[in-house]
């Protein structure tokens, strides 16, 4: 595959699988009619078949080899590889990965830049880690404990499945979070961590003075520094969205906007100090971030210089 | 890599005061020298494909550790894999003679089509890989996973469009 290749439009690959299905389905003349129509309206479309039957010639040539047994028998030992380490990985919505993802890294709580993945533990945990992160999991008989390393990370608790129920811990380089049964985010930002609480409620205990301690309840913000808690205010979110894909903006200033954006792509992103101000509304596509970029130059009265694909500056128009 | 992106050195003194440390790790896990040493260098070199700065890891061991989990994961698939196909071919009834060589082109192209389907929901990866390996049609493999031949349609679906956007972002 040539290495500077256009990405494709994730639409039309959706609309290719379906198509690959229905042909599979022993489809009659008419739907090969109509998925001809189909590959006859865009040079796009023709495109995402190639990839489709490029993928089917790959598989065509092992016909005759065991395949499907040899992963589903592989398959066993592996569940109990990855129930030793209590994660499992998860595929969904959620899956868009940096270009230079390893196949390695599939079974780790671990992403690139650009790339937002979710995780379940063993005990119905999820856990889904945003762009440039890292989480350490640390499962035992008496306790369940992860541990924030890199980045940022979104963490919905499930009652443990076993009895007596064991406690639940995120340690920070800040301080220990303890959820009591909930939804929350946990990011580092400069000398400390910030929290937001989507439901149930946290308890805070900075590293470096643990009596400190102090709760955050759902709907509510705060930071923690390795001295001390502090409620920031409310969350502006009803929900977060990043795990999606998407970043939600209502009245969010331009500079606090690109250097959210910029977690999400190599190389520098910056802007003048005339822009800093001007504010957005709308969601925006975070696996796309040159999209985005492109987006705001139709929206707001700016432009985007780009003086290397590495270095992107945002400028007024 | 070209000699222009040789490790800064920062990696060089990152890689001097772990690289032991991790050996050892992965030694206690795996109980071979070898393969330790090579898992090792494919931490740091994944590392340092990811542009991480090792200077600025809080707790740079924790995190080789968490890198290396997942190479050791995937270290035992692939012997999973691998045992698994041996025992699938000692029980063939036809002993067709295969070369060394294309046993491991085979043996990878397998590893290949794992780490595509591997994180697929497992009925959708079970359709996919019994429509295209077996040659089964969708009613077919609806009864052995008790659904409908609609779902088995989306499932195939699905199941590709996850191939072509692991593919994609590659």
């Amino acid at each position: 595959m040539p290495a500077k290749e256009s990405p494709m439009d994730h639409a039309v690959l959706v609309q290719a699988a379906e198509w690959f299905s229905v042909l599979g389905s022993g489809a009659g003349d008419a739907e090969h009619a109509r998925w001809r129509d189909w590959l006859a309206a865009s040079p796009e479309h023709r495109r995402a078949w190639e990839r489709v039957e490029l993928l089917q010639q790959r598989f065509e040539s092992l016909r005759s080899e065991p395949v499907h047994q040899v992963i589903t028998s592989a398959g066993a030992n592996r569940r109990r590889v990855l129930k030793a380490l209590a994660i499992c990985a998860v595929g969904g919505p959620a899956l868009w990965a940096a270009s230079t993802r390893l196949p390695h890294w599939q079974a780790d709580l671990l992403t690139g830049v650009g790339e937002v993945r979710q995780f379940s533990l063993a005990d119905g945990t999820k856990v889904w880690l945003n762009t440039a992160s890292a989480v350490a999991v640390n499962y035992g008989p008496t306790h369940r404990k992860l541990e924030l390393l890199a980045g940022e990370v979104l963490i919905h608790t499930a009652p443990d499945s076993r009895q007596p129920a064991r406690p639940f811990l995120l340690s920070t380089f800040a301080g220990d979070v303890r959820p009591l049964g909930t939804r929350f985010t946990v990011k580092e930002a400069k000398g400390g961590v910030q929290v937001g609480v989507y439901s149930g409620a946290v308890a805070l205990e900075p590293a470096e003075n643990r009596i400190a301690n102090s709760k955050l309840s759902a709907g509510t913000e705060g930071r923690m520094t390795q001295l001390a808690v502090e409620v920031t205010g409310p969350l502006s979110q009803k929900a977060p969205s990043w795990h999606r894909g998407i970043l939600k903006v209502n009245g969010m200033r331009m500079d606090v906007f690109l250097d959210e954006l910029a977690r999400y792509r190599r190389g520098y992103l910056g802007y003048a100090d005339d822009v800093a101000g001007l504010r957005l509304v709308g969601a925006f596509p975070l696996d796309d971030t040159d999209r985005t970029l492109a987006a705001l130059e139709t929206s707001h009265p700016v432009r985007v210089r780009r003086i290397t694909p590495w270095f992107v500056r945002v400028e007024l128009r | 890599m070209s000699a222009s992106q040789a490790p800064s050195s920062h990696y060089d003194r990152f890689y001097r005061d772990h690289h032991g440390w991790l050996h050892g790790w992965l030694h206690r896990r795996l109980d071979c020298s070898e393969t330790a040493a090579d898992l090792a260098h494919d931490t740091f070199f994944t590392l340092l494909k990811r542009g991480d700065q090792p200077d600025e890891l809080r707790k740079p061991r924790a995190f080789l550790a968490t890198v290396a989990r997942g190479l050791v994961v995937n270290h035992w698939r692939r012997q999973d894999i691998e045992q698994a196909y041996l025992t699938a071919l000692a029980g063939r009834p036809e002993r067709v003679e295969v070369s060394e060589e294309e046993r491991a082109q085979v043996l990878e192209a397998i590893h290949e089509v794992d780490a595509l389907l591997r994180r697929l929901p497992e009925k959708a990866r079970r359709a996919f890989l019994m429509a295209q390996f077996d040659g089964m049609t969708y009613a077919a493999i609806g009864d052995v996973l008790g659904v409908s031949e609609r779902m088995v349609k989306k499932y195939m679906a699905k199941a590709m469009l996850h191939c072509l956007t692991y593919l994609e972002n590659r």
